[in-house]
């Protein structure tokens, strides 16, 4: 749905973005992952039509950008604030009628909105009497009361309490179920693993990777492996020391264990299959903070 | 265009519901009026001393009679000095004492015993009426009595009032002097409050990322367009408000005063006011050509706040906190600083080529032009001002609509001056 081609943008002689080119498919998840200063919020404001790249492209459904189909985002910039001289009720409504929505077609959205979210008495209340969550319910709002094809998000959970961030993230689902697009840019790589279904990666500018969050991890194998056996075993411990393998924890006869290659594992297990008390066993795929932290200090030892 | 109107209507309406704006709408007019009642409140206050009854005691033994002081009279009292001053006043039910401690050919000194602190008027009529009747005295020993009567009988009184012969033979008063003044220093107040309005709004927008979200789908020279219109519909609403009470109050003021010569009246403050000066009043403002001096208000109230405004947008953009504000503020509203100092000139000679340039000038135009057409100003004059101020308005909003498209999105250390004009050739 929305591809990037090779964009380029430079700022005063440095390069915040370097050639990078992905897509975005239709109907999915997408984070945009990186360290600060990576890059993220240029490509963000790119798509949402805030800066103009230097070269390359952004295509909308096969169609570049223009004025008609960046109606069809919504957009939830960082470190964002309300207008304080404004009513909750009447701010909301006044940014719709940008997004094209009719002041009575606003209106009529905003109450079902409030009604859902179970905060109709706010529409008369000014910014400075809601909290920091409340404010940040506010603004998710107004970033989906056009029903917005894409929505872009930039650190929408930040900051906010269990509770609330329970309230958004199923929102954020929800709209992504009725066959919506989003775009979630995040250093918080538990909403990752949670929300994302896929992820690109970029740091200084240069696109280190993109793809699906399952297989991207299945790509990275670590050879770390999970052996749980009914209590504490000797024979397994040798055996391990044997092929040079490393036992990162044993709790109760739950082990875990770093090895080298995957014929080190066939080897362990051929050996021990003949033993019984192996209850379980399985391979501990790297969380994408792993991955994240990984990917980042391999780029910059190169740079 | 619908934007456009969205845009407008919101930083109106937001803005002109706030309890400040009615304020000031409100309790401007009053304020003025009582600027220019005051003084003639308090210059009904001198009849208080006709109800004074004060004391002589001459030590020196030159008057030695009562002095017939209009305002209140100062009955000589026997004897020469007495002891305790203060039973004297007291029963006698004085107000206060005056005691000639000694007179000769140069000097003659007085003490004023009194309850109250006198006004600063009182001293001076004790002061002259003695200073005369020494001088009746001593004039008469020459054979010549009475003289202060004679030379008043003599004397002529001479009224200059000036016609400016361009003019169609118009007249001026004090009150043209103090218009000049008050219209010039209201422009002033006017461009400076509403430009940093739109100033602090902008600021306002680019810390709560909001306008982030305006222009993904408005651009932001329209925008901006759209906030400086808004701001200044505020801006004539509070002009228009203005001129609305001060019509009321002057009609209620002449019917007081009608109502107070047919003896209606109570008075003002618990005073009486004498009807003859507010009519006078009223009758200087007539000489007003109010019909030139309103539009004309409002041309260079919009030029100067468009001229203004669209700076301060532009500045406001490129800035990254609201502390930096106050001082570009002082140093972009210089040449309106400037101009006020100037006005003290243009009052006095409104067709000095001081005056002149300064109101040609566009950055100072709006003030000093508008203190000039209080006078009438000749009409090729105020057509090169007021070309000449469209003009800059035209260029200045093109260059601030640049910079403020290229800069209000901009982060992190604040663009230098080079930065700022590489925007404007961008």
């Amino acid at each position: 749905m929305i591809e990037i081609c090779n964009l380029l943008k430079r700022y005063k002689g440095q390069t915040a973005l370097d050639n990078i080119s992905f897509s975005i498919p239709k109907g999915c998840i997408f984070g945009f992952l990186g360290p600060n200063g990576a890059g993220k919020t240029t490509l963000i404001r790119i798509i949402a039509g805030l800066l103009v790249q230097d070269a390359g492209c952004v295509l909308f459904d096969e169609q570049p950008l223009n004025r008609l189909n960046r109606k069809r985002i919504g957009y939830l910039p960082e470190e964002r604030g309300l207008y304080k001289n404004m009513k909750i009720g009447e701010q909301i409504i006044y940014l719709a009628v940008f997004k094209g929505l009719t002041k009575q077609d606003a209106e009529k959205k905003l109450r079902q909105w409030f009604d859902k979210l179970e905060i109709a008495d706010w529409w008369n209340k000014k910014p400075d009497e809601l909290s920091k969550g409340m404010q940040q319910k506010v603004q998710f709002i107004v970033s989906v009361i056009h029903q917005p094809d894409i929505l872009i998000l930039d650190e929408p959970l930040s900051g906010l309490d269990p509770i609330n961030r329970e309230t958004l993230g199923k929102e954020i689902v929800e709209f992504n179920q009725s066959g919506k697009t989003v775009i979630l840019s995040t250093h918080d790589m538990n909403s990752v693993e949670q929300f994302c279904d896929e992820v690109m990666l970029i740091n200084k500018g240069k696109l280190l990777l993109s793809g699906k969050v399952y297989e991207t991890k299945q790509n990275k194998q670590s050879y770390i492996y999970e052996f749980q056996f009914k209590q504490n075993n000797e024979f397994f411990s040798k055996q391990c020391d044997a092929v040079n393998g490393y036992i990162i924890s044993n709790k109760k006869g739950n082990y875990k264990v770093q090895l080298k290659n995957e014929e080190d594992v066939e080897r362990i297990l051929s050996n021990i299959l003949i033993q019984k008390g192996l209850t379980s066993f399985s391979e501990i795929h790297p969380s994408m903070n792993d991955i994240f932290i990984d990917y980042v200090t391999n780029a910059n030892q190169l740079l | 265009m619908n934007e456009l109107i969205h845009i407008i209507q919101r930083e109106y309406f937001t803005r002109v519901r706030e309890k400040s704006f009615i304020l000031i709408t409100l309790l401007a007019p009053f304020f003025l009026s009582l600027i220019l009642l005051l003084p003639i409140y308090f210059s009904q206050q001198h009849e208080d001393y006709k109800e004074l009854s004060i004391g002589l005691i001459d030590n020196s033994g030159k008057l030695n009679e009562s002095l017939n002081i209009t305002e209140f009279k100062v009955n000589l009292l026997d004897g020469k000095w007495v002891d305790d001053i203060v039973s004297l006043i007291n029963e006698n039910n004085l107000d206060g004492v005056v005691y000639i401690e000694s007179s000769d050919f140069s000097s003659t000194k007085v003490k004023y015993f009194s309850k109250k602190q006198p006004s600063i008027y009182l001293e001076n009529i004790i002061r002259t009426s003695i200073r005369n009747k020494l001088l009746d005295n001593s004039l008469e020993s020459f054979g010549i009595g009475d003289i202060t009567k004679k030379i008043s009988d003599t004397e002529r009184s001479v009224f200059l009032e000036t016609v400016k012969t361009g003019d169609a033979g118009r007249q001026f008063t004090p009150y043209h002097r103090n218009l000049c003044l008050l219209m010039g220093i209201t422009v002033y107040l006017v461009i400076f409050l509403f430009s940093s309005q739109v100033m602090r709004g902008v600021l306002e927008e680019k810390t709560n990322k909001i306008i982030e979200l305006i222009i993904t789908s408005v651009s932001p020279v329209k925008f901006m367009a759209g906030k400086i219109i808004g701001v200044a519909l505020l801006g004539l609403t509070q002009i228009i408000g203005w001129s609305i009470i001060l019509y009321s109050i002057a009609t209620f003021l002449e019917n007081f005063a009608s109502m107070s010569a047919a003896g209606q009246a109570n008075g003002f403050l618990g005073k009486k006011i004498d009807p003859v000066e507010i009519n006078r009043m009223l009758a200087n403002l007539n000489t007003i050509d109010f019909n030139t001096i309103i539009p004309a208000f409002i041309f260079f109230f919009l030029g100067g706040y468009l001229l203004y405004s669209s700076i301060f947008a532009a500045i406001a953009a490129v800035l990254k906190h609201s502390d930096q504000m106050n001082q570009i503020t002082a140093v972009i509203t210089m040449p309106l600083i400037l101009a006020v100092i100037v006005l003290s000139n243009t009052v006095n000679s409104p067709d000095s080529v001081l005056s002149y340039w300064f109101s040609i000038i566009p950055f100072t135009s709006p003030i000093i032009m508008m203190g000039r057409v209080i006078y009438g100003v000749p009409p090729l004059d105020f057509l090169i001002s007021a070309l000449l101020l469209i003009l800059t308005v035209f260029v200045i909003i093109g260059l601030s609509g640049k910079i403020y498209k290229n800069s209000i999105l901009h982060e992190g250390k604040n663009l230098t001056l080079t930065e700022i004009i590489s925007l404007l050739k961008s």
